[in-house]
């Protein structure tokens, strides 16, 4: 009986620990995985709903295992539902593309060719520098295929290494460094064009 | 001119900026989800304790079963084997004690059990409790 007691104690303290171990974890990776989804869906409440996913998912799939998984695991899950929010909206465009009202309302967004005009500010980088070109930034980033985009935002801001980033995005290490290497070039031009050229 | 580590470096810098200075909205809706996370994580450990509990008894009732199976299956037990059997001799009787035997079945059927559960299952789930059992000394 006091074996049963024991056991029954050990397993409350192994319990508390992992659910510490889970807190601690979502309040390291919460803020960037917002920022990260809402990079991707432009949206911010839908980024969040994202987030809320994946956190359950991740709970409810992979508690039992090792805690250094958990961040690849975690924006695995992450990308995935992004994917599957992306698929949801383009299907949901094609089927009222075809009601005059919403068509209109798709022409009124259409992007403003003013946006894409050269900034007549100093330069884009040292906006960047100031914190003063989150939009510019995110919009830049928005330019970049998917792919690029989850390699920079994973590697450069999340800061996981290529394995751990192989592993999120699902593709192998070499995969992961080229989408980068291509990300960071895209971005040197968009950034500081005269040293693209 | 800058270099890709300054790229590199200065959009980090930008979008950790962009992280620290979350408004109160955002920041209360990511605490809901990181309490909704860790809710369903104190929900789970229920059914953790009662697939602890179901495990040995289904184990243990799955060895029993085998164990009568692989006892009433045995040659010197059960009736000849099905290879000498002839058209003649029609289909071999059921595999169960013959009037007489009534003393071995126990006995066999406790011998069965621990050997014949490590050998269908790849392992003993008795091993703790032999252990527990086994002198110190």
């Amino acid at each position: 009986m006091t074996f049963a007691l024991d056991d029954g104690d050990e397993m409350q303290q192994v319990e508390r620990a992992q659910r510490a171990a889970f807190e601690r974890f979502f309040i390291a990776v919460e803020r960037k995985a917002f920022r990260i989804a809402q990079l991707e869906l432009r949206d911010e409440d839908d980024a969040l709903d994202v987030v809320q996913d994946s956190m359950l998912q991740l709970v409810r799939a992979y508690s039992a295992r090792p805690e250094p998984e958990w961040k690849p695991l975690f924006y695995r899950i992450l990308q995935n539902r992004v994917r599957d929010l992306q698929r949801r909206r383009r299907t949901r465009g094609r089927i009222f593309a075809w009601w005059p009202a919403h068509r209109h309302d798709a022409e009124e967004s259409d992007p403003d060719p003013a946006n894409a005009a050269e900034s007549p500010l100093p330069g884009p980088h040292a906006q960047v520098e100031l914190g003063e070109s989150m939009s510019i930034l995110g919009d830049i980033l928005a330019q970049l295929p998917e792919r690029q985009r989850q390699a920079f935002l994973l590697r450069n801001f999340e800061g996981l290494d290529v394995a751990a980033t192989a592993a999120a995005m699902g593709c192998t290490e070499g995969t992961v460094k080229t989408h980068y290497s291509r990300a960071v070039h895209t971005l040197r031009a968009a950034l500081d064009p005269e040293a693209a050229t | 001119m800058r270099t890709d580590g300054d790229i590199e470096r200065s959009t980090r810098l930008a979008l950790e900026a962009s992280v620290a200075h979350l408004d109160a909205r955002v920041r209360s809706r990511l605490t809901q989800a990181r309490h909704a996370a860790l809710d369903e994580l104190r929900r789970r450990p229920s059914r953790g304790w009662l697939s602890r509990a179901f495990v040995p008894a289904a184990a243990l009732g799955a060895s029993a079963v085998v164990a009568i199976l692989l006892w009433s299956q045995r040659p010197d037990v059960a009736s000849p084997p099905l290879a000498t059997a002839t058209p003649e001799q029609g289909v071999p009787a059921p595999a169960i004690a013959a009037p007489g035997e009534g003393e071995a079945p126990a006995a066999m059927l406790a011998a069965a059990t621990s050997d014949d559960i490590a050998f269908v299952l790849g392992e003993d789930p008795f091993d703790a409790a032999f252990a527990v059992e086994e002198p110190s000394g």
